[in-house]
């Protein structure tokens, strides 16, 4: 795992729970040309936290959707 | 779902209850004791100061002269209208009177209600029975610890002694205090502390109920969401913005929730 998924990952469970690594893998396999999510890197984080925005609105509200989306991509 | 009698609200509410009455009851009985009994005091010291201050006005050489048949007499009824002015500046006041010894006991001399209709003794009618505070209202002011009996009801009293122009003890002045004016003050202090013990029951009762309230009221949220997903309904949303421990609950289980949907969304699944 790269500093920057740990970092991720972090995120996210606080938001999306144990599952959060599954959602994450998906959308990174998807939507970022095959790349694994243990290796992804800053420069990965703003396209990531789009989609990771979208997805997690499925599962979350909309407001906290966002808000995890942001902190993603700040971290790019 | 649990029932009324065995929700926590419930056993918080009685919890709460009873420990504020145990402890309002145990401030009630020590604070009521301890009241009443400094309020006796007071009232006694009232009765004192009184007797002292009209002994003070009284001429004892005028009062020693008063023998028996002597009611109509103006000496008298000076001292009978002195006596009834006494009385009728404290409106609790029942009777002022003066006694003298005669022989083995005591007689009554003036009557405070003698101008005023009231009058129940005479000169020279005898008091039954004199108590040992009156007996030693000759060497000094005096005060019945107990209610006592006169001809006209029961009363607490105090007492002083009358001397005349060369200092010696004539008699005494008694001032009366009817028993229900001192027992009203009596409890008018335990029934005060008694309302506010009951309005502060009230007031911690119902604020323990509407605190357990919202608090079982998201407990009740969780456990129907809990309910829902265990049935298999993921369509659950938890609502709770707490800041304490159930609000932490309500993050953990929110996040339960999340990952459930993440791994059962069919949908995604097969994105």
């Amino acid at each position: 795992m790269s500093k920057t998924s740990d970092a991720v990952l972090e995120i996210a469970v606080e938001y999306l729970g144990p599952a959060a690594i599954t959602l994450l893998e998906r959308q990174t396999k998807f939507h970022l040309n095959g790349l694994n999510f243990p290796d992804i890197g800053p420069e990965h984080c703003t396209e990531l936290a789009k989609w990771v925005g979208l997805a997690s609105a499925m599962f979350i509200e909309q407001d906290l959707a966002q808000e995890l989306a942001d902190k993603i991509g700040r971290l790019g | 779902m649990a029932d009324m009698l065995h929700s926590i609200m419930t056993k918080l509410t009685a919890g709460f209850v009873i420990l504020v009455i145990l402890i309002t009851g145990l401030t009630f009985l020590f604070t009521v004791g301890a009241s009443t009994e400094k309020i006796q005091e007071s009232t006694q010291q009232e009765l004192v100061a009184l007797a002292s201050l009209t002994a003070a006005d009284l001429n004892g050489d005028e009062i020693a002269k008063l023998k028996p048949g002597m009611e109509a007499e103006i000496l008298y009824l000076m001292n009978a209208e002195q006596l009834a002015h006494m009385s009728q500046a404290d409106h609790e006041i029942v009777k002022i009177f003066t006694a003298r010894k005669q022989g083995d006991g005591m007689e009554y001399v003036i009557d405070s209600g003698y101008n005023i209709g009231k009058r129940d003794v005479k000169i020279g009618n005898p008091v039954s029975n004199p108590t040992p505070a009156m007996l030693s209202a000759f060497s000094g002011s005096s005060v019945e610890k107990e209610f006592v009996k006169r001809p006209w009801g029961t009363v607490l009293a105090g007492y002083a002694p009358i001397k005349n122009a060369r200092g010696e003890v004539i008699g005494i002045v008694g001032v009366d205090m009817d028993a229900a004016v001192v027992k009203t003050r009596m409890d008018f202090v335990g029934q005060t502390i008694y309302l506010i013990l009951i309005l502060g029951i009230l007031s911690a009762g119902l604020i323990i109920f509407v605190f357990s309230r919202t608090m079982i009221r998201d407990i009740h949220m969780l456990i129907e969401s809990a309910n829902k997903i265990s049935r298999g309904d993921t369509n659950v949303s938890i609502t709770i913005r707490r800041n304490d421990e159930i609000g932490e609950l309500a993050s953990s289980f929110k996040r339960m929730i999340t990952s459930l949907k993440i791994l059962m969304h069919q949908d995604y699944q097969h994105e």
